[in-house]
């Protein structure tokens, strides 16, 4: 069988998660051995752009231009694989898109203009996305389990469990509900072993919601322990800020301040 | 009923004696604030004794969180992962309610088709339990798991000078007889102070489940308005199940090698309060709403695994109400669903 | 090979354990649906393979992962095993990409399979929709095979269109049959060329006739057409004892084990995944 066509694609974004895969050093060559790797910039210099079995994008897309190298790689590949959290929900660059595009450039860029930018969206705002790896970060091991699942034949298989049910399992004081602090762990997706909980921090969110977030009880919970909804929505959203999840809570702090009345 | 005294200052020569038996596993915490946990024990001097609770049951040594089953290869098809199940382990610290469970795991994975992997480890560990004094959140008493007569090796019962023991198995009495100049022979007065401590612990319940009618009354209840008002407040994390010395539900999932060739096939703790719990190919899901999956939860310890197996599914250990981030709990919501309290 | 460390009760046989079987045969039905004939490569197992209509077995694609499917070969003629795959989830749409003479895992049988000896001299009335025709292809072989058993077999079989109806071939050479009534309807029709009926499974129940006192209904059909076909019985004077159905359920070890088929207090894998119309009446969410 010949060898999958694999395109590496980095959009708006740090490139952290195509930095990921260049540090899965004791499998590098197991993985360029399993794949006829067309094109890679962040690590190749002479890319062929041809049709592919499986593109993986990272960064959101934050230009005109991410947009026609989005929508060009689509066409070309059987698959697409969108990596880390810029790209599955717009990341920490689409924090402010509640705001106005205008007034962020003038205030970021002043006179000199940067008239290129679009507000930043994850790559399914704009073509079909077949698979999505989360995470700020993406985490190696789902990577490689990702990959060898791809070489197989197969999709991979999603994480339906939030960072709390990794978080209990390493057998962690609850941050949350013992300490109180603003923990985004019960409607975070797992996969990561409750990383930054288990290193007595906080979950920041960086993987992006699990599906079916109870974002209305969370919210609930935190304005319970003392936090303001403003706080709350900046921190639930700072690395998705998903529309429908902000009404949620919007919706949420209408009712609560209701029931205090 | 086999019994012996152990001396309270021989216990950390007696722990350091079983860790020549096997590996050694107690209560110990977790960092300077963590929570109780069991893990291995190095220095004895690091057990703990009076512990309230474990913040993961025993469950985690018979079930592991992973739990590789099978390599598999295109040449050899799948291969049985047996190693480490004859490992020789004493599980030590052990309480009542946790035992209990233990017995409940038991029927699942011994009963019909036995469970290999599970099996074994049973098997291979000692369980050696310890009395303890219920905090504000513990029922054991409500639903029978507050005294175990079976399912240990040894249990040992805190006195003023040392510790009863009662000697619930062969395997155990050997462990007694090894290092016997540790422990001498019972006295009516161990006795007398054996009755007193457990008549004191008895009364010292503060949460108590009615349990009368019980599946019956959730079967009326099938269709009350308050799972649907309870699922809301649910975040979904699961993690009653993980903490669940009870819930043992698994999902399997395979992992390929790069090469394509080979891989492994592990089982992972499940929880039925995931959204992909009955999901079938396709797309349907048994159970859509939250409200759904919090009362089967509820159900099968309730009223659907006492209808099957003759036992209460819940032990009345108090994790899923100490750890649940909601502050979902389970008593208040069967009280509401008896009508004694409104919500 | 590595030597197993594991005790004498790990060693002696493991529920879980996927038998190597060969693909013999995989006869393309319709667009993503296909039969696939099976073989233990342990000729000695395969012998030793008995089931009942009805039963499931749990089929490994290796590298992918497992997943329960109803056996539609009937075990009154041995020697392989027959499934209906529809290419719905990952294992399935894996066992689609192999070719003939590849291997697969198969463990069980599993689950109670069709109460065959209960239903000795009664009347079968076969009720199928999609690819709930699998497990009672089986079943409708088992009572053919052997005939003198039963009395009147019925099939009412509806499918999505035309191109979806499964075992289309020889269910045409059964209508030709006297002893058994084969009724079969599509959804919709719009491509044409379909010259039986149209419209849902229910429909073939007009002008039916069916003697309820003698006959067992055995309904197989998507989990949400269920309560559509179980009225068209209890207006026919079906009692509940007299309904058997077959539910579909995510399982993931097939032994009573993992949780994820509970119904209530039954396991769908052990006590099902044939359970009567009285079952479903008491335990809520089973249909």
């Amino acid at each position: 069988m010949a060898k999958p066509r694999i395109g590496i694609y980095g959009l708006t974004g740090c490139a952290g998660d195509e930095l990921v895969l260049l540090n899965c050093e004791d499998e590098l060559l197991e993985i360029v051995a399993a794949v006829d790797l067309k094109s890679f910039v962040t690590a190749q210099s002479h890319p062929e752009e041809c049709e592919l079995d499986v593109a993986f994008v990272g960064g959101a897309v934050a230009q005109p231009h991410d947009r026609e190298v989005l929508l060009d790689v689509r066409r070309r590949a059987g698959l697409l694989i969108a990596i880390g959290t810029c790209a599955v929900w717009g990341g920490v660059a689409g924090a402010k898109n509640d705001q106005d595009r205008a007034a962020l450039k003038r205030l970021v860029y002043r006179e000199a203009g940067y008239p290129e930018s679009l507000p930043p969206q994850p790559l399914s705002a704009y073509v079909q996305v077949d698979f999505s790896l989360p995470g700020c970060p993406i985490e190696k091991k789902q990577l490689l389990y990702s990959l060898a699942a791809l070489l197989h034949g197969d999709l991979p298989q999603r994480i339906g469990y939030p960072v709390c049910t990794e978080c209990r399992i390493a057998e962690n004081v609850c941050l949350l509900k013992e300490r109180g602090l603003l923990c985004c762990g019960p409607l975070t997706q797992g996969g990561c072993g409750a990383r930054c909980p288990s290193h007595n921090r906080p979950c920041a969110g960086c993987r992006g919601p699990v599906e079916e977030a109870n974002v209305a009880a969370e919210y609930r919970i935190l304005l319970e322990k003392g936090y303001g909804p403003e706080e709350i929505v900046r921190r639930l959203g700072t690395f998705a800020r998903v529309p429908h999840l902000v009404e949620l809570m919007e919706k949420e702090g209408k009712k609560h301040a209701q029931d205090i009345a | 009923m086999q019994t012996a005294f152990l001396f309270r200052e021989k216990l950390g020569q007696f722990l350091a004696g079983l860790r020549r038996v096997g590996t050694l596993l107690a209560p110990q915490r977790r960092g300077k604030e963590g929570h109780h946990a069991f893990s291995e024990v190095e220095d004895p001097q690091e057990v703990v004794l009076d512990y309230t609770r474990t913040l993961l049951p025993l469950k985690k040594y018979f079930l592991p969180p992973q739990d590789l089953l099978f390599r598999f290869s295109v040449a050899e098809g799948y291969q049985m992962a047996a190693e480490g199940l004859a490992e020789k382990r004493i599980v030590f610290g052990v309480h009542s309610c946790d035992l209990r469970a233990l017995q409940n795991l038991d029927l699942v994975f011994l009963g019909g088709y036995p469970d290999p992997y599970y099996a074994a480890r049973r098997e291979n560990t000692l369980l050696i339990g310890v009395s303890c004094t219920p905090d504000e959140l513990c029922f054991c008493a409500s639903v029978g798991a507050d005294s175990v007569t079976e399912g240990y090796d040894l249990f040992l019962t805190e006195l003023e000078d040392g510790y009863f023991v009662e000697i619930g198995s062969s395997a155990g009495n050997d462990l007694v007889q090894e290092q016997k100049e540790l422990f001498r022979e019972v006295t009516d007065e161990d006795v007398a102070a054996f009755k007193r401590r457990f008549k004191a612990r008895h009364q010292s319940f503060r949460r108590h489940l009615e349990t009368s009618g019980l599946p019956r009354i959730m079967s009326l209840e099938h269709a009350s308005s308050i799972w649907a008002s309870r699922g809301e407040e649910c975040l979904g994390c699961g993690g009653c199940s993980m903490v669940c010395p009870t819930c043992y539900c698994f999902s399997v999932a395979e992992v390929p090698n790069l090469d394509g060739q080979s891989g492994v096939r592990y089982r992972q703790w499940d929880s039925c309060l995931f959204k992909d719990y009955s999901v079938v190919a396709g797309g349907h899901n048994f159970r859509p709403q939250r409200g759904e999956r919090l009362r089967q939860r509820i159900f099968h310890k309730h009223k659907d695994f006492p209808e099957r197996y003759g036992r209460s599914g819940c032990v009345g250990c108090g994790r899923c109400i100490a750890f649940c981030p909601a502050g979902l709990d389970v008593t208040e919501i069967i009280r509401q669903l008896r009508g004694e309290i409104i919500a | 090979m590595r030597e197993a460390t594991a005790p004498a009760a790990a060693a002696a046989e493991n529920p879980y354990q996927p038998h190597r079987a060969k693909l013999v045969k995989l006869e393309p039905f319709t667009a993503d649906t296909a039969l696939l004939r099976l073989e233990f490569l342990d000729r000695e197992r395969g012998e030793r393979f008995t089931y009942r209509p009805g039963q499931f077995i749990q089929v490994s694609a290796l590298g992918t992962g497992e997943a329960p499917i109803s056996l539609c070969s009937s075990p009154t003629r041995p020697g392989y095993l027959e499934i209906c795959v529809r290419r719905v989830g990952r294992v399935t749409q894996a066992l689609h990409r192999l070719s003939p003479g590849a291997l697969v895992g198969v463990r069980g049988p599993y689950g109670n399979g069709f109460p065959v000896e209960k239903m000795r001299g009664k009347d079968l009335l076969l009720i199928a929709g999609g690819l709930g025709m699998a497990p009672l292809r089986s079943l409708l072989w088992y009572a053919l095979d052997r005939r003198g058993d039963f009395g009147r077999v019925t099939l009412l079989y509806g499918a999505r269109t035309p191109r979806d109806v499964l075992f289309r071939g020889e269910l045409q050479e059964l209508e030709n049959r006297s002893d058994v009534r084969i009724l079969i309807t599509v959804d919709r029709n719009e491509e044409g060329g379909w010259p039986g009926r149209v419209g849902v499974v229910t429909t073939l129940f007009e002008g039916l006739e069916v003697d309820s006192a003698r006959t067992v209904a055995v309904i197989c059909v998507p989990p949400v057409a269920f309560k559509f076909v179980v009225p068209k019985l209890l207006e026919r004077n079906f009692k509940g004892e007299q309904i058997l159905m077959s539910l579909e359920r995510k399982m993931q070890c097939g032994i009573g084990k993992c949780g994820n088929c509970n119904v209530g207090s039954k396991h769908t894998c052990l006590d099902g995944p044939v359970f009567t119309y009285w079952d479903a009446m008491n335990v809520p969410g089973m249909i």
